[in-house]
């Protein structure tokens, strides 16, 4: 084997502009990989987060409105929000939980006509929309309500209507018995969240919502702040088991549409975009090892004659581009990780594309790469795969010539 | 006897075509020989050579190698007897060129699965040849003279039953042939190392003790000296 290893190291060097050559495809291929993870981790884990957060790591509707939530029953709702509140505080793993209403409704400003511009309205408490969605972090003027009457409205809710930070905003929704439902809300703050489509909402009080669906003390929903996004499922199974939650639905954010079928996909993307990687820079080292074992055709004919096995030349042969790709993939992750790194910092606009998602997967027009330690390794062990995919068939064609091939070409 | 073809024919297809290499020829060589292959391109020297040489298999007949039937062996067997019991002198040296004189000389020590003694070995085999003092050399550094001692060195290293050498002076100017001829014939001579060579040069053939003559793969003649 230190034989195999020895004469390896020492063929790398003797036509040193293709093994820098190969190892460079090798270092292309796993900089592009490293940044291409982090930016997909960047994208999906900011999004997963962000939607986990907005839906609730763990939900408490009532089992009609989870049957029919597309239609938003304001009648299938959980009248006392208090006694679901005090049941689930203190439970492991349960930072907060918050009642939330959700309605659609249509808005103007009060010296227009009512018309065809509709918004989600919600309602909750200040302390969810400063901790959970954090919109104090994203206002494009004006500054978070102070009173009851006040709104923050989306920004592009507010284009439509021509509305701005002061001005009186009239919307119409229901109760929870389909009677029409007006109010009258002064505009503290206009949002910017990123996306058209999460950009058309308006956040009310909580009291301001329950009055106007006529929910008095009650609640479409109680949305459950974790610890952990990620194990929310296991949460969501422990407050299934209390006696207070047992005729509703409680389900973590990825038991539910649209978002279990999130994880599959991100998984998805990740391994299609590093396979087309992988099997690309694979092409480069294999046709830069097939040149090698054809320029050595005599030689490992002649070594076969001297009793070289053939599975001793696989090894030659795969040793060789093991130590190109570790050498090449080394400075590829270097690489890749100081790209991840600036552009972590500095953010890459994806364009107004991103904000026509809809609001359920909701995507940022600037995204940050997010690299982490399991990109570093995916990465690196992605660049040795490099290099079985691209060494192994030149490695197999050189174990089968024979030492007869020597003496033919030599003679 | 070390190694024998017995009726051995050999037939390469070439397209729709087929060459018949060798006709069914019976040679045998003792313990000890300095025989010479000889014959024009395309008499089927070098084929019978690798025969004998475990680097190819008959198309019909026997090549029997140390009392073994070939035919009769896996390719890890036959490449094992072929690291153990055959040397090799190629045409064009075909020494590695990454590894040095000494390197290259090792390497069929340890190809053969020798581990003991190694070093002395390979320096008593660079010394035989007269290469003492270019042990660490790489073949670039060598001249096509030393390159071809160094060639005999790593075939000599093992001990082999036999030697095998395709036209080993072909590409050596006539003083440098000479010489490596010399030297061959000594070890021959001195210590009892069995070769056998394929040639088509008067001058190799003149100093080899037997002559075996092919043409158009057949046996035509066969001559032996003192």
């Amino acid at each position: 084997m230190s034989l195999l290893l020895s004469l390896a190291m020492r063929n790398l060097g003797r036509n040193r502009r293709r093994t820098v050559l190969t190892a460079l495809t090798v270092t292309l291929g796993t900089a592009l990989l490293t940044l291409a993870l982090s930016m997909l981790n960047g994208i999906l884990g900011a999004t997963l987060e962000k939607a986990a957060g907005m839906a609730g790591h763990v939900r408490v509707v009532d089992v009609d409105y989870a049957r029919r939530e597309q239609l938003m029953p304001l009648a299938e709702n959980l009248p006392d929000v208090a006694a679901v509140l005090a049941a689930v505080q203190g439970q492991p793993h349960v930072l907060a939980a918050y009642p939330h209403i959700a309605m659609g409704v249509t808005g103007a400003r009060e010296d227009q006509e009512i018309g065809e511009r509709f918004a989600l309205l919600h309602g909750a408490p200040e302390a969810y929309y400063r901790d959970v969605l954090h919109l104090d972090q994203f206002l494009a003027s004006g500054a978070m309500p102070t009173a009851d009457d006040e709104a923050l409205v989306g920004r592009a809710f507010a284009e439509e209507i021509e509305a701005k930070v002061g001005d009186s905003l009239i919307v119409f929704g229901q109760t929870q018995d389909g009677s029409p439902a007006p109010a009258r809300l002064k505009i503290a703050a206009l949002v910017d969240l990123g996306s058209t489509t999460q950009n058309r909402q308006i956040w009310v009080a909580m009291s301001k919502a329950q009055w106007m669906a006529d929910l008095d003390g009650g609640a479409t929903e109680v949305l459950i702040q974790t610890d952990d996004f990620e194990r929310a499922v296991d949460v969501a199974a422990g407050l299934r088991d209390l006696p207070a939650l047992a005729t509703y639905d409680v389900h973590a954010w990825d038991e539910r549409s649209p978002y279990d079928q999130i994880g599959g996909l991100m998984t998805a993307i990740q391994s299609i975009a590093a396979s087309i990687i992988v099997f690309i820079t694979g092409l480069g080292v294999l046709n830069t090892m097939f040149m090698s074992v054809l320029e050595r055709t005599a030689e490992i004919g002649v070594m076969r004659a001297f009793g070289l096995r053939r599975w001793q030349t696989v090894l030659l042969f795969f040793f060789e581009a093991f130590v190109i790709a570790a050498l090449g993939g080394a400075v590829g992750i270097a690489l890749g990780a100081t790209g991840a790194t600036i552009f972590g910092r500095v953010g890459i606009h994806l364009g107004e594309g991103a904000s026509k998602m809809p609001a359920t997967i909701p995507i940022n027009e600037t995204i940050y790469p997010h690299l982490t330690p399991d990109i570093l390794v995916t990465g690196f062990m992605l660049g040795l795969a490099m290099a079985v995919v691209g060494g192994f068939l030149p490695a197999l064609r050189a174990s089968r010539i024979q030492p007869i091939d020597a003496m033919r070409q030599h003679r | 006897m070390i190694c024998q073809l017995i009726g051995a024919t050999k037939v390469y297809p070439m397209g729709d075509l087929t060459v018949v290499a060798l006709r069914g020829i019976d040679v045998g060589v003792e313990s000890g020989e300095f025989t010479a292959f000889a014959g024009p391109s395309g008499s089927g020297k070098s084929t019978a050579l690798n025969l004998i040489g475990c680097l190819d298999r008959p198309t019909e007949g026997r090549v029997m190698v140390d009392g073994r039937d070939v035919a009769t062996l896996t390719d890890g067997a036959l490449g094992e007897l072929r690291a153990k019991r055959i040397g090799f002198i190629f045409q064009s040296f075909n020494l590695i060129p990454v590894l040095t004189a000494a390197e290259n000389v090792d390497l069929a020590l340890r190809l053969a699965g020798v581990t003991e003694n190694r070093a002395a070995r390979v320096e008593k085999s660079l010394v035989d040849v007269g290469l003492k003092d270019l042990l660490h050399r790489r073949p670039a550094q060598l001249s096509g003279g030393q390159q071809q001692r160094v060639a005999i060195a790593r075939a000599l290293v093992k001990n082999p039953a036999i030697i095998i050498a395709d036209e080993p002076t072909a590409n050596l100017d006539s003083s440098n042939g000479e010489a490596i001829l010399d030297l061959m014939r000594e070890m021959n001579e001195r210590d009892g190392v069995t070769f056998l060579f394929s040639t088509h040069d008067p001058m190799v053939m003149g100093r080899a003790r037997r002559v075996v003559r092919l043409k158009d793969g057949a046996i035509v003649g066969e001559e032996r000296r003192a």
